[in-house]
């Protein structure tokens, strides 16, 4: 076991001259991390962002738009306050 | 921070900041109170046979005074009434008509009865109430075509006004009522049970459309949740779908799935079903379960021949469930 564990070659021989293939291929792995990434952030933002939207309402105009049609509001019944 | 209002008419409850409208769009939070848009403003009023709501068992052959505002709290992508029932009171033309104009409006025309219909009265449940409440006074009938998607509590309240209600059974299965209506089947079940505990005359009507809910299974179910949890006295109607709003890409229902639905149904125990939207299909009459004689003859909404003597078949004797007088 020891023998064929220091049969390992102590320094790692890089190869500089990298073929096209492999150079278009790392850049293409990279570009899908890089897109993973993205929608892992994404996918967190969505969950921890409050799930509520504040409605932006011109109340006015709404009982303006009331009143143009005529209409009278009356208070309903079954409802409550939150 | 204004305050946030919670609607509970409906099993949605919508909950709504100030200025906010609910999903039947007649609702809505103003001034930190939940108020209606549609009180004593209807924007479909009409004299109809109550042959066409259906009720086949309230006095036959007489007018019905119809009324029905904007708004509903179901978004059935085949609803008959969607020019109105998918509209705000704000898009429709409306009348100014108290609860007091409708019913000396009904007594006027020679209705016996006032029907809240055409969009789901649920959701201008102040104003059928009030109406009611003065219709009894006079002695009109009041009549309930809904959809039954409704919160326990003001059912109950209102049930002592309602004498009869036509509800629409849609379908039997959760998922036809999630993608077809927008709404849930349970609540709608369970208020179809407490009209009948609280003495409400209770018809349904089940429309029947091609590929969604047309399967004898799906039919069969229908029917035997009917017998087993409000009797086979409650009368259903199987009616045709034609094809309307977002369903256009249907053919109208074949009268052949009514005519086995009104075997199924036959066969299942309800003593009276019915077809509708089939001018001239022998299910538009009625027939005594016990000798099997015509009763009611209909074509349509057309009533020809009556054999309903004191609630009574005229021939056997036997009692006839419904309100005949």
């Amino acid at each position: 076991m020891w023998k064929m564990c220091s049969k390992v070659p102590k320094k790692f021989v890089k190869n500089k001259e990298m073929k096209k293939e492999n150079k278009i291929f790392l850049l293409f792995i990279s570009l899908a991390v890089t897109m993973l990434i993205g929608v892992i952030v994404q996918n967190v933002v969505s969950v921890t962002k409050p799930k509520t939207v504040q409605l932006q309402i011109d109340v006015n105009k709404v009982k303006q738009e009331i009143k143009e049609a005529g209409l009278i509001p009356k208070e309903a019944l079954h409802w409550k306050e939150l | 921070m204004s305050k946030v209002v919670e609607c509970q008419l409906c099993k949605k409850k919508c909950q709504l900041v100030e200025g906010q409208k609910g999903d039947c769009r007649v609702r809505i939070n103003l001034d930190e109170k939940l108020q209606t848009l549609v009180y004593g403003n209807p924007c479909s009023v009409h004299v109809d046979p109550i042959e066409k709501k259906p009720l086949f068992h309230v006095l036959p052959a007489t007018g019905a005074f119809s009324i029905a505002t904007a708004g509903c709290n179901l978004h059935c992508k085949f609803c008959q009434n969607w020019q109105i029932s998918q509209r705000s009171a704000e898009e429709t033309h409306n009348y100014d008509l108290p609860p007091e104009k409708v019913v000396s409006e009904a007594l006027r025309n020679g209705c016996k009865s006032i029907a809240y219909t055409y969009s789901d009265p649920v959701i201008f449940y102040e104003y059928m109430y009030d109406t009611s409440d003065i219709a009894h006074r006079k002695g009109l009938l009041n009549l309930m075509i809904t959809a039954g998607f409704i919160e326990e509590k003001p059912l109950l309240d209102l049930c002592p006004m309602i004498d009869a209600a036509n509800v629409d059974f849609k379908g039997i299965t959760e998922e036809y009522y999630e993608k077809m209506c927008g709404a849930e089947l349970a609540p709608v079940q369970k208020a179809i049970v407490t009209m009948r505990k609280q003495n409400v005359w209770v018809e349904l009507t089940n429309l029947i459309i091609p590929t969604w809910n047309d399967s004898e299974k799906d039919i069969q179910q229908l029917c035997r949740w009917v017998v087993d949890n409000v009797g086979p006295d409650v009368p259903l109607h199987f009616s045709r779908f034609w094809p309307r709003h977002q369903l256009k890409n249907l053919p109208p229902t074949p009268v052949e799935t009514l005519s086995i639905a009104w075997e199924i149904a036959k066969k299942e125990g309800l003593n009276y079903a019915y077809v509708g939207n089939i001018p001239g299909h022998k299910g538009n009459s009625t027939f005594c379960p016990k000798d099997g004689k015509l009763l009611v003859k209909r074509i349509g909404y057309q009533v020809l021949e009556n054999n309903i003597v004191n609630g009574k078949c005229k021939f056997c004797q036997s009692k006839i469930p419904g309100i005949w007088s």
